[in-house]
């Protein structure tokens, strides 16, 4: 043991006070001569885990705590009395000026579970219901004292720790004197030494002793420069900004104990003393903190299982089935192996959970409904493969009949849970998550963290500000970034702003410190859906905090500590398309008084397959991608066997893994020649192989095939894919490529030269894939809704419209295309639009007023309940006087186009229709602010808004008319979509002035030729496995167009092909007649598409300029008897600007956002 | 040791500032507050970057 230990250590999951990885801190550790250390980060364990492993591995002893935020015992509600002014900001969290921090250190098993207990206490309020604005978190000394038992305490940091002697006198009462010590550091601030003077003169006198720490919160001298960083974005502030709260030097680095036995020359038995209670604190994180899952120790789960299988076997697989007796062999097998793994009762956990789901199913969506016919959920990823699975209702997909390979799953080596993934409709799985809470007590169950961390585009915009570089001009070079790895800032900023600025001053300053950042954690958040349950309280084995849903809480831990912990994690998924699809099955049930029952549809419907043979697979589950309908053109998948494969098959496994071409090229072959031999490497791979036409798709065939031709056991082959996806360390790789090779040898005498090329096959997948089992379920799913796309067209659009955001394509682009194959689709309107869309009597999809922007949810409800109640509305009138809804919703409406009818009678031409309705409607119901003289001179006091009052109106002046590019605008402004003109129709004219051809042209066009096109981008994508290719789909008003463009031309137009929403671009016209039929341009230049001469010049948009003109023409009308602005005695009004763009018809800003780059839909 | 003359009795605090490394002109000094033997307490710093001896006050 060193003579210094290090007891005072934050790693970044202190967010934003710390820049150490966990892992980071243990190596630097060890190579700076500590044995032990602790990490005590600010109110939070979430890196204890990680730091515990990575400590383990490498040799350091770890000792785990936290410092935890205590605040003033006198006012124990401080939480509530948040002094503004005084506060202290901590990222986006509001601190009270009062908080002191002590270091609590763990000493025992008992010490773990009342830090734990404290921490969970310490956030209890942090997301108290009543107060928008998170809290920090913070304990009092009461609480502290209540947890002191296997805990010792130190009284904090030089900055903010516990200085007077009753609060210590306090926790000298409650940890004793073995567990309390006095905290000296030497941060080389101004007053140090004084401080500890005066900090050992009160140890003395209250007979405790004093410890020395160093208070690290970087382990290198770049990330030192990071905290400067991180302390001015947790303040809001900058560099400059920040010195009075910064640490003012770096003396926080991590340093040899040698260096810090000097630093605390004057104090040498508090250095001592380091050594001696790091002796004492030997509580190892690593070892079994007591979870267990509910049924775990259950000894008769067996049983039980058994039971719930055999009850539903009957249904499955009636007497005289043909596939009983497989089946019976199968659960027998499954039902010994699960027994044997001691894991029946985790089978038996799944099932109540999922029994849990059918009750809450019921309530949901009602009895009698088309939706009540399904099932609550269904299972997705390995488990599918399991007939246990599917007998307890956690699959929906026979294994028997679909072929499914069991050892991914569940095999007898397994050391770790199996994982089993449910997903949900989105609405069911809002109500399971708290009502687990609720069965297994809010104690008992969590969900499961994440943290989310710096990437490229969070550390230019942060860390940008944070040095004060122009806002516009680091907004540019975010944009332009890939967004991924915080590496290459410096070509970010050469793209963006050129010039050499990457090299100059606090711009390099930038490039080093995101590089710096890069992947340190930012927050606490919470993960997709897992779900930890367990037998004992969850706060003794981990910290609980509550998640920003209310209702919900979570562990502090993510997904991989909670896997190291032993804790058993269930995901409860929410399914968009499981969603979308009750919705279609329910709107078809009230439309057309059809009950659908998915899982009794054919499975064989010529109809269904020529659309998807077609690539028609717009809004379909996982086929409907760029990728996937390029591909649909080749494969042509006729099964839904060929499905599952279809959906697995555009994933970074197989295509890296070479599969791709070789199974399209065979399936091209076998549908020319059905005497194709497909070829394999060595006779064995073909049972495993077959299905894949001798490629490796699933995930699984890599265990087959290790399996089959190298003779491995299913555990040893389960270990080689795992190795393999996780990159673990090259050695472990190698021992398995030297076994595989020997193996394949051994077994089947194969040739060195045969065994290798197999391997290399497997090596090539190691990136991600589908095991065959979730391709199954997914490729169902992915029939089911080409299913409901073919026969329920309008249905299945208004179902995917009110789903968003699902799926590859915006709202926009389906509604475009489902406008090209003739289902008619209608905006919203305030008389005919429900809350959601809905289909018409004649089959045309009505868009809900829900799709406005800018109008609430309850305002919308209050509008379509007033016309339940009262009738349609007969005027703008009588909508302002009814509809309960604000000017600015209404204002909104009306700006849509969602009131235009209400003065169709009297304004003739469609395109005056929305400025006079928002007149009207600005008549009507002012929305004028009413002030009252208060107190004081020229002081006044908001009164309320001046009610509607359903008043006779006079005329609209003559306003200008909204020319069809302004009024698209308005759509994309107001909506997100536009029903009437598509965008690129209205440019047409320029398109064809620049020689552009349409989509609708194409038939015309030669393979090779040159051509220039135009459009909307839908997509645009960059896909790994494509070095560097990037592909845009463009829209027009005819059809799509796929854009090829070349890295080097990406790189020369990086900001057109990343942030254009409308381009032009020049290149080849390509038409391969082995594609089927796809039609790429390889792009040779591009731009992006002005209009200069589109109506805008000669059509004002609508703006507060217009405001004025307006109150010109009121003024013109003023003689003539029109209203004025009313002025009363004492009362004074303040006009609102009307809710309509301003920003003079630009698209970019309303353009919809769109698949852009992996990042989700961005504008 | 000595300041202008008057030796240096002993040393009160000493602290460091290692700040501004964003800009052209990094700030790194090491201070001292000293009593010398004539009783006078004064406030001395060594520049790191020019590596040059001032007296603050």
């Amino acid at each position: 043991m060193s003579s210094y230990v290090e007891l005072h250590a934050h790693s970044a999951f202190s967010f934003l006070d710390g820049t150490a990885q966990p892992e980071e801190l243990v190596v630097a550790a060890l190579e700076r001569g500590h044995t032990a250390m602790a990490l005590t980060d600010h109110d939070t364990i979430s890196g204890s885990m990680e730091f515990a492993q990575a400590a383990g591995a490498l040799g350091l002893r770890a000792i785990h705590g936290a410092e935890v935020s205590v605040r003033d015992e006198r006012d124990p509600a401080s939480p509530d009395h948040v002094v503004p002014g005084r506060a202290v900001l901590r990222g986006a969290v509001w601190e009270p000026p009062a908080l002191r921090h002590v270091t609590l250190l763990v000493r025992s098993e008992l010490g773990w579970r009342n830090l734990c207990r404290l921490l969970t206490r310490a956030h209890a309020h942090t997301r108290d219901a009543t107060r928008r604005r998170a809290i920090a978190p913070s304990v009092t000394l009461t609480d502290l004292a209540e947890h002191a038992e296997g805990l010792v305490c130190l009284t904090g940091c030089a900055q903010q720790g516990l200085r007077d002697e009753p609060s210590i006198r306090r926790l000298l009462a409650a940890f004793g004197p073995e567990g309390l010590r006095v905290e000296l550091q030497r941060p080389f601030a101004r007053h140090d030494r004084a401080l500890n003077r005066g900090l050992e003169g009160l140890a003395r006198r209250l007979g405790v002793a004093c410890v020395a720490t160093g208070n690290v919160h970087a382990h290198t001298w770049e990330r030192a420069r990071l905290q400067d960083a991180f302390v001015a974005i947790r303040e809001h502030s900058t560099l400059d900004a920040s010195e009075p709260v910064r640490r003012g030097n770096h003396a926080h680095v991590l340093t040899t104990p040698e260096a810090m036995t000097s630093r605390f020359a004057d104090h040498p038995e508090a250095v001592a003393e380091t050594a001696r209670l790091a002796a004492e604190l030997r509580f190892d994180l690593t070892a079994d903190l007591g979870y267990r899952y509910p049924y775990a120790d259950d000894a008769g789960a067996a049983r039980t299982l058994q039971g719930i299988c055999h009850a539903a076997f009957d249904s499955r697989y009636p007497p005289g089935h043909k596939r009983r007796e497989e089946a019976v062999a199968r659960l027998d097998e499954e039902l010994r192996l699960i027994d044997g793994l001691g894991l029946s009762g985790f089978f038996t956990l799944h099932h109540e959970i999922l029994e849990l789901a059918r009750e809450i199913a019921v309530e949901v969506r009602g009895v009698g409904t088309a939706r009540s016919l399904l099932p609550p959920g269904r299972g997705r990823g390995s488990s599918v493969s399991s007939i246990v699975c599917y007998l307890t209702g956690l699959s929906h997909i026979d294994p028997i009949k679909n072929a499914l390979f069991l050892g991914r799953f569940l095999n007898e080596e397994i050391t770790a849970l199996p994982d089993i993934d449910l997903d949900f409709p989105r609405d069911i799985r809002a109500e399971l998550i708290p009502r687990i809470h609720r069965q297994f007590g809010p104690d008992h169950s969590a969900l499961v963290a994440a943290f989310p961390t710096f990437r490229a585009r969070g550390a230019i915009r942060e860390i940008g500000k944070a040095l004060g570089l122009p806002p516009g001009e680091i907004e540019r070079v975010a944009r332009a970034s890939e967004g991924f790895a915080a590496f290459k800032v410096e070509e970010d900023i050469q793209r963006a702003l050129g010039d050499g600025r990457e090299k100059l001053g606090r711009w390099e300053w930038l490039v080093k410190l995101a590089e710096e950042s890069h992947g340190l954690p930012r927050h606490l958040s919470q993960h997709s859906g897992g779900m930890i349950v367990a037998t004992r309280p969850l706060v003794d084995c981990c910290a609980v905090v509550p998640a920003a849903m209310e209702g919900r809480q979570m562990v502090m831990w993510d997904k991989d500590s909670c896997a190291d912990a032993g804790f058993l994690k269930i995901d409860l998924l929410g399914l968009g398309m499981l969603s979308a699809a009750e919705r279609c099955v329910e709107l078809i049930g009230k439309r057309r008084g059809e009950f659908v029952d998915l899982s009794r549809i054919p499975y064989d419907d010529p109809e269904v397959y020529e659309t998807i043979q077609r690539g028609e697979t717009t809004g379909v589950f996982q086929i409907e991608s760029r990728a996937q309908m390029a591909s649909l053109l080749r494969t042509k998948p006729e099964t839904l066997d060929d499905l599952t494969i279809q959906v697995a098959i555009v994933r970074p496994g197989p295509i890296q893994g070479g599969a791709v071409n070789p199974y399209i090229a065979r399936r091209q072959a076998l549908r020319e020649n059905p005497d194709f031999e497909v070829p394999y490497d060595h006779p064995t791979l073909r049972a495993v192989l077959e299905d894949t036409l001798g490629t490796i798709i699933f995930q699984d065939q890599v265990i087959e095939v290790a399996m089959a031709f190298a003779g491995f056991s299913p555990g040893e082959a389960e270990g080689l894919r795992r190795a393999m996806s996780r990159k673990r360390s090259e050695a472990a790789i190698r021992a398995y490529h030297e076994r595989f090779v020997e193996g394949a040898m051994r077994t089947h005498g194969a040739s060195a030269e045969v065994a290798q090329r197999v391997y290399e096959m497997i090596v090539g997948f190691s990136g991600f894939g589908f095991p065959k089992a979730h391709g199954a379920a997914f490729g169902l799913l992915a029939y089911q809704s080409t299913w409901l796309r073919v026969h329920y067209g309008p249905e299945f659009l208004s179902a995917l419209l009110d789903e968003q955001p699902m799926g590859f394509y915006p709202p926009d682009a389906l509604i475009h295309e489902a406008q090209r194959r003739g289902i008619a689709v209608v905006a919203p309107d305030v008389n005919s639009s429900g809350v959601g869309c809905d289909v018409t009597a004649e089959g045309a999809v009505r868009v809900g007023l829900g799709y406005v922007v800018g109008v609430r949810a309850d305002e919308v409800e209050a509008l379509v309940a007033a016309r339940e109640e009262g009738g349609p509305f007969t005027s703008v009138e009588d909508l302002a006087a009814r509809a309960g809804a604000g000017r600015p919703s209404l204002g909104k409406l009306a700006w849509s186009g969602a009131c235009d009818a209400l003065v169709s009678a009297e304004v003739p031409l469609a395109g005056h229709r929305r400025r006079a309705a928002l007149w009207r409607l600005g008549a009507a119901a002012p929305g004028v602010r009413v002030r009252v003289r208060g107190s004081g001179p020229g002081r006044t006091v908001e009164a309320g808004v001046q009610l509607a009052l359903p008043l006779p109106l006079p005329e609209a002046p003559a306003l200008p008319a909204l020319g069809a590019w302004e009024a698209m605008i308005a759509d994309y402004r107001t909506t997100g979509v536009t029903t009437t003109t598509h965008p690129v129709a209205l440019l047409r004219d320029e398109l064809e002035a620049q020689g552009a051809v349409g989509t609708a042209g194409f038939a015309e066009l030669r393979h090779g030729q040159r051509v220039r096109v135009g459009g909307l981008v839908v997509a645009r994508q960059r896909p790994g496995t494509a070095k560097g290719i990037v592909f845009m789909l463009l829209e027009d008003e005819a059809g799509t167009i796929n854009l090829i463009v070349s890295p080097e031309l990406y790189d020369r137009e990086r900001l057109a092909v990343r942030t254009e929403p409308l381009v032009i671009a020049d290149g080849v016209f390509e038409r391969h007649p082995a594609a089927g039929g796809q039609v790429n341009v390889v792009v040779k230049q591009i731009r992006p598409l002005e209009a200069p001469d589109r109506p805008l010049a000669a059509i004002k948009d609508f703006s507060p300029l217009d405001l004025v003109e307006l109150e010109r023409n009121m003024g013109a009308d003023r003689d003539r008897g029109a209203p004025r602005r009313a002025r009363f005695g004492g009362l004074q009004e303040t006009e609102e600007p009307a809710a309509t763009g301003t920003d003079g018809g630009d698209f970019r800003a309303v353009a919809p956002p769109v698949m852009s780059f992996a990042q989700g839909r961005r504008r | 040791m000595r300041i202008e003359g008057d030796t240096v009795d002993a040393v009160r605090e000493s602290w460091l500032i290692e700040d501004r490394w964003w800009t052209d002109r990094p700030l790194r000094r090491r201070y001292w507050e000293v009593v010398t033997t004539a009783g006078r307490d004064s406030i001395v710093f060594r520049d790191l970057v020019d590596g040059r001896w001032y007296r603050q006050r």
